[in-house]
């Protein structure tokens, strides 16, 4: 009977226990977690995230440190919070049994038999903190499942939308050829380093991801568009290598390399500016818009196309390598970027200054132009004709097919596929060449059988093997209210555009045939096209 | 930047809530299990009122 009342009085005494230590051990993990997530939590800042992302591995020459963002809450911060949490629970738990194991063990608070003596009380303390312990593993498990939960819902969802974004970005990047190219270091990449406007971090790869979907946030609090697109206009882009500003727009827009090549004297840079009138007066016909978006473009093209449009020569491009001009087709969104090279002729002949030749390299379709007085069977022809002619002509002094074949070998060294590059042959100086009594065909199948005819036939025949597309024009270099419809500059450039998908003004049939300024001399336009360009007329004004 | 950004407030905060929250409703379940089981165990003690009809299974109360 007496048992039965001590049995019965400590399974009381242990339920009482039971109980009360599974309330301690719930407020336990509960002040715990309030602590680790609101009083004192351990923030991962963006710097001792990319120091973790960078320690342990050596970066690869031509990669980047990851860039100095603040990572999405279940990339990084979750785990952290639930490890502090863990072992803020442990210490609390830990600092539970201080006491208890003082007096009951220790004999630090009295004898221990003394304490054992009077058993009831250790056995309803120590049932207490087995209660807590239960109590506080099952409400930590229980954060920890959501907290998973959580950061699983939420890697599912990022991973998903990023994936979503990535794909859509890639695709649009390729079908708009958008990248990034660098005017200066002639560096083409997918996407430009932009820089925050607040600490001028650089951000290398605004895709969304793990730093941030549609914002992210820099290392300084700024917020930043995640996406070029959405970037392109608000924050200013870098190239990635040197570092040098890109025009606004870069890595969203359009952007098409177009070099120009051929022999010194060639026509090559006036090519280049009367091409540009031609272009400039094509788009102010229309709602186009045509612009520079640099001014070191903006400068250039003014000073040269004063040049043309006066009558008088440009001045002979410096064997340096210039920045490319620039030129911004469009507006928003649907603009493009173009940038032409204009090369010294010296730079391709002399071997030495091949690596300066890089812009080569991130063409997208090439301007040879190729100076008809430096034909042999040419010069022939006018010899003791019209010398006044070939005294303006300043003609190139080389081969046009040596300065070619070094072109497309430049090319092959370089691993660029040539096969997949369109190629505009352009004779220049065609006003001069009809000075001097020499009718050239329209047709471009017609100007290649001229050309072999007249001596460059491996020219035709390496262009016609190597390059995808070829092309034969012939333009007077003139300003576009001085030249006929037949000779314009502005039908090569034209059709290499329209090639990348440029929408520009139709070929007219609407130029008029004797603009104001062929009172200088300009005949009327007989012929109804230009060569090159039959097919395209029908194109339609964006 | 010192200050924690909002978001990481905004998930700890959500984290914090869902958790407590679920953790009031298993106490209340658990307590009011614990009681039922109580009242369970009292009724399974017929009471010296109760008696049981032979043949059948069920106490009846006079």
């Amino acid at each position: 009977m007496g048992d039965d009342v001590m049995a019965g009085f400590l399974k009381i005494l242990w339920l009482l226990g039971a109980n009360a230590g599974s309330i301690l051990g719930v407020s336990v993990t509960v002040i715990s977690i309030v602590v680790c997530l609101f009083v004192r939590p351990k923030t991962i800042t963006a710097q001792a995230y990319r120091a973790e992302r960078l320690a342990g591995r050596s970066l690869k020459p031509g990669e980047f440190e990851p860039d100095g963002a603040w990572p999405l809450y279940p990339f990084r911060q979750a785990r952290t919070d639930l490890a502090q949490t863990s072992a803020e629970v442990l210490r609390r738990y830990g600092r539970l049994w201080k006491w208890p194991l003082d007096a009951f063990f220790r004999g630090y608070h009295g004898s221990r038999l003394a304490w054992w003596f009077f058993f009831p009380i250790p056995v309803t303390v120590l049932s207490g903190l087995a209660g807590a312990a239960f109590a506080a593993a099952a409400s930590f498990a229980l954060f920890a499942a959501v907290s998973v939960t959580f950061g699983a819902a939420s890697l599912i969802t990022v991973g998903t939308i990023t994936g979503i974004a990535r794909g859509a970005e890639n695709y649009r990047r390729k079908v708009m050829r958008t990248d990034a190219s660098c005017p200066r270091c002639y560096r083409v990449t997918p996407w430009p380093a932009y820089r925050c406007p607040g600490c001028a971090e650089l951000h290398r790869d605004l895709r969304p991801g793990r730093l941030g979907l549609l914002r992210r946030r820099c290392q300084c609090g700024r917020l930043l568009p995640t996406m070029p697109l959405r970037a392109a206009w608000r924050l200013k882009a870098v190239c990635q290598r040197c570092e040098t500003p890109l025009p606004p727009g870069s890595g969203a827009v359009r952007d098409i390399r177009i070099p120009i090549l051929g022999d010194p004297s060639a026509g090559k840079t006036r090519f280049l500016y009367a091409a540009l009138d031609s272009l400039m007066a094509a788009t102010d016909r229309t709602d186009v818009e045509l612009g520079f978006p640099d001014q070191h473009s903006q400068h250039e093209a003014e000073l040269a196309l004063a040049l043309i449009r006066s009558g008088r020569d440009t001045t002979k491009t410096s064997s340096a390598l210039p920045p490319p001009l620039n030129v911004q087709v469009g507006k928003g969104r649907r603009q493009t970027l173009v940038h032409l090279f204009d090369a010294a002729g010296e730079v391709l002949r002399n071997p030495q200054m091949h690596d300066e030749l890089g812009f080569l390299d991130l063409g997208q379709g090439l301007v040879y132009v190729l100076d008809p007085f430096s034909i042999g069977s040419v010069r022939d022809r006018l010899s003791g004709h019209n010398t006044a002619n070939i005294r303006l002509a300043e003609m190139a002094a080389g081969d046009p097919e040596i300065a070619f074949d070094e072109t497309v070998s430049r090319l092959r060294d370089s691993g660029v596929q040539a096969s997949r590059q369109r190629l505009a042959v352009v004779i220049s100086k065609l006003d001069l060449l009809r000075g001097a009594d020499i009718e050239l065909p329209e047709d471009s199948d017609a100007l290649a059988r001229w050309l072999s005819e007249a001596g460059v036939y491996n020219l035709v025949l390496a262009a016609g093997r190597d390059f995808a597309d070829v092309r034969y024009f012939a333009v007077a270099s003139q300003s576009a209210a001085r030249v006929r419809r037949s000779d314009d500059p502005g039908v090569p450039l034209r059709w290499l555009l329209r090639s990348h998908g440029v929408r520009l003004p139709s070929e007219p049939a609407s130029i008029p045939a004797a603009r104001p300024a062929d009172r200088g001399g300009g005949e009327p336009s007989h012929r109804p096209q230009e060569s090159g360009t039959r097919d395209e007329a029908v194109e339609t004004p964006s | 930047m010192r200050r924690t950004p909002p978001t990481i407030v905004i998930f700890r905060v959500v984290t914090a809530a869902v958790t407590f929250l679920l953790l009031a409703l298993l106490t209340f379940a658990l307590v009011k299990v614990g009681t039922g089981a109580s009242v369970t165990v009292n009724a399974s003690q017929p009471s010296p009122a109760t008696r049981q009809v032979p043949g059948s299974t069920e106490a009846t109360t006079p």
